[in-house]
């Protein structure tokens, strides 16, 4: 969900990028993936059978080579000429050196033309009887090669004598000359008598020759020879790269590696890919060369193989690069097109917000950004003509305001004038016919008396109307301010106003001791009380059979807190509950319980102005209990609560 | 010893009652004057022990007289009393800072007159000794 969030945060260039970026690399990346896994596979495949075909003709070449060297030496063994030489210098004529000196021209180009190192002559017996390179350099080295018996020279030497077939021996190497042998032996047979053996000793050149044209093999290819030397396999020809190899780099038999130079060894030809001599990957065929038990590789780097693959590669990437410069490029251009008109809004929407209403935005088009704008604009011309309009009736509230506080000035003169002027000839009015009754009461007669009693007792309830109804006025014109009031601390003082009220009655009161603390109108929430238990204490001491009881409570609301005055009188017949809070409602006669009714009619308008409820459950005779609440207000916070 | 009051208040009416009321309780040493002008004036020569001077007078208010009493004759000045017609509170207010000692309201039975005059009489008498 975070990532959500960040991704909804992030501006509407940069969520255009990357949905661009999605759209396109997906793709992309795909693409390039199966091209150039194709084009390797292809590769691969393609270079594997040049290969073959490079393999194919360099074995039927060397083959060729090496039958061609067998062939030579086995027609040259065939001449009566050298078998007649051949016969004179083995039987030990003493015209042997002659002969041989006269014939050695004819073998020594023989030698050159068929590109052999050397051209012997051995008797049946073994001896080296000729040499087209003299005869008494070598002739030591052949003794002993004969007496030690394993040389490759004796080898071949013994096979051909034995089979009377022209045979071939295995590669040998020379440390001190850094030379390689292989020697051809064909017998020399006049009729079916064995006259001698004539032998060829050849070097690596012709097939170094062979292996070291690197035509169709590019610039890791090679061609590679390799004979079994003991339990070792060993190069014949110079590598590509190690053109020391020569017998010197050798690989073991037994082990589990060069299983493919093993396999060519042993006349199982195949491809595929290896670790190369020079530890590369390189693709390889290898075959057998029977006509001299010869080993071939033909192989080549894969690296190279692959280079054109990878040239591929690098040409996507580039591509791909190019593509997404261009998507980056387009998808800000056209997020640009987008967020610059929402930026431009924003802007505008900021300087009206801060009061420039002269501000509108420019329109760029005619797309739905440009309608957004069209009708931005209209809304702020809407707006202005809404605010003017606001303005007109702000003058408008202000003039009426003026006029409000005029009027209520005069009714404060007015309620002034009254308190003050209507009430002084009332006091008039009692206080003579106060001194009428002590003065004249006897002279008036007992109905005279009695209308004198009515005048007083009619002015004093007069007194009492106007009282109330001031008390009313004030009340709803008074707003004292808003402060923290303890509700035991006030109902405290409410009760010590109208102590004299509880004990001439005989009222039991009751008040909770934890009542807490409300942000109200101190003066007029005492009000309230007075007037509640107040009216208690009239309604429920008028029953003689009972003690007077009133009781004072509250609850906690979560909103609110809830207050309760309830007392044991007469109780308040259901169908008054409403009415009851009304000015001057009278629910009994006059002589029963005193007071004019305006008491509920403050109380109901003091809870009015403190956004709270008052109601009354009762019912006839039974009591009634007056509920008040007093909203909590935001600022009734518990910290700032005095304690 | 005799308490001394000065009245003053215009409406007859209400100094009749008052004096009658007074005279009943037995303050027998009562003057009167109907303005403002006229109330200091024989509140400075008469030297009464107590005034009661009502707020609303034909050239001022009660309350002016109480403050002029006060400052012209200091700690000598008698024990003020302010009654008023109306029932504003703010009158009352206006009553304790003009430096009046009682107020009161008017009556047709005088009862927290006679009271408020029976509390400084009371305190004057036991000043006196």
């Amino acid at each position: 969900m975070k990532g959500f969030q960040f991704f909804r945060n992030l501006s509407v260039a940069t969520k255009f990028i990357l949905w661009f970026l999605l759209v396109a690399l997906v793709p992309l990346i795909v693409a390039t993936y199966i091209s150039y896994d194709r084009s390797e596979k292809a590769l691969g495949k393609e270079v594997e059978n040049s290969l073959m075909a490079v393999a194919d003709d360099k074995a039927n070449t060397i083959e060729n080579y090496l039958i061609d060297k067998k062939k030579s030496l086995a027609t040259l063994s065939h001449m009566s000429e050298v078998i007649e030489v051949a016969e004179k210098l083995c039987g030990a004529s003493p015209a042997a050196g002659t002969v041989a000196e006269e014939f050695r021209p004819f073998l020594k180009y023989y030698q050159e033309s068929s590109g052999y190192a050397d051209i012997f002559i051995v008797g049946p017996e073994g001896n080296v009887v000729f040499s087209v390179f003299g005869k008494k350099g070598v002739e030591s080295l052949y003794e002993t090669a004969l007496t030690t018996g394993k040389s490759p020279f004796v080898k071949v030497f013994s096979d051909a004598k034995a089979s009377l077939q022209t045979e071939v021996s295995e590669f040998e190497y020379y440390p001190e000359s850094k030379n390689i042998a292989v020697f051809i032996a064909s017998p020399l047979l006049k009729g079916s008598d064995l006259v001698g053996l004539i032998v060829a000793q050849m070097d690596n050149k012709g097939l170094a020759g062979i292996t070291g044209n690197y035509a169709a093999l590019g610039k890791t290819g090679e061609t590679m020879l390799a004979t079994r030397a003991a339990n070792e396999i060993a190069f014949v020809t110079p590598l590509r790269f190690e053109p020391e190899a020569v017998f010197a780099r050798r690989m073991a038999v037994g082990s589990d590696k060069n299983i493919e130079w093993r396999n060519a060894i042993a006349g199982q030809p195949g491809s595929g890919r290896l670790t190369g001599y020079r530890k590369r990957d390189v693709f390889a065929v290898w075959r057998y060369l029977p006509a001299f038990r010869l080993g071939m590789m033909v192989q080549m780097d894969s690296s190279e193989v692959f280079e054109s693959a990878r040239d591929l590669r690098v040409t996507l990437v580039k591509i791909a690069a190019m593509i997404l410069f261009f998507t980056v490029l387009a998808a800000l251009l056209i997020a640009n097109s987008v967020a610059n008109p929402i930026k431009e809004l924003t802007r505008v929407s900021g300087n009206i917000a801060a009061g420039d209403l002269e501000a509108r935005v420019a329109v760029m088009s005619e797309d739905e950004l440009g309608r957004l704008a069209v009708s931005f604009n209209h809304m702020t011309d809407s707006l202005v003509e809404a605010l003017a309009k606001v303005e007109e009736k702000n003058v408008e509230v202000e003039k009426q305001k003026g006029l409000l506080e005029a009027v209520n000035k005069e009714l404060d003169s007015f309620v002034y004038t009254v308190s003050h002027d209507l009430r002084a000839p009332l006091r008039g009015i009692g206080g003579f016919a106060n001194f009428l009754k002590e003065d004249y009461s006897s002279k008036l007669g007992k109905e005279g008396a009695d209308h004198l009693a009515r005048i007083i007792a009619g002015t004093q309830r007069m007194q009492r109307l106007i009282d109330d109804l001031l008390a009313l006025s004030r009340i709803s014109r008074v707003m004292n301010p808003y402060e923290y009031v303890d509700m035991n601390e006030l109902v405290r003082s409410v009760l010590a106003r109208i102590e004299f009220d509880i004990k001439n009655n005989n009222v039991r009161m009751s008040v909770a001791d934890d009542l807490p603390t409300v942000y109200c109108d101190k003066i007029k929430m005492a009000e309230v009380f007075l007037n509640l238990i107040n009216n208690a204490i009239k309604f429920s001491s008028k029953d003689k059979a009972r003690q007077p009881s009133v009781e004072v409570g509250w609850r906690d609301r979560a909103d609110a807190h809830e207050f309760y005055v309830k007392d044991n009188g007469i109780g308040i017949d259901k169908k008054y509950h409403r009415e009851i809070f009304g000015i001057f409602r009278r629910l009994h006669k006059e002589d029963e319980y005193e007071g004019t009714g305006a008491g509920l009619s403050i109380v109901k308008r003091v809870i009015d102005d403190q956004k709270g409820d008052i109601w009354i459950e009762s019912e006839l005779g039974k009591g009634a209990t007056f509920y008040f609440t007093i909203p909590k207000v935001a600022r009734t916070r518990k910290e700032e609560v005095p304690a | 010893m005799k308490i001394k009051i000065l009245i003053v208040e215009d409406t007859e009416d209400d100094l009749f009652i008052v004096t009658r009321y007074l005279k009943k309780a037995g303050y027998t040493d009562i003057v009167s004057a109907g303005t403002l002008a006229g109330g200091i004036k024989r509140a400075l020569d008469e030297k009464p022990d107590i005034v009661i001077c009502d707020t609303l007078l034909p050239d001022g208010n009660g309350f002016d007289v109480c403050r002029e009493i006060k400052t012209k004759l200091g700690d000598s000045s008698p024990k003020i009393i302010v009654t008023t017609g109306s029932i504003d509170a703010v009158d009352a207010v206006k009553a304790r800072r003009a430096g009046a000692d009682d107020y009161c309201g008017k009556t047709s039975d005088c009862a927290p007159l006679l009271e408020a005059l029976g509390k400084l009489a009371q305190s004057i008498k036991e000043k006196a000794g």
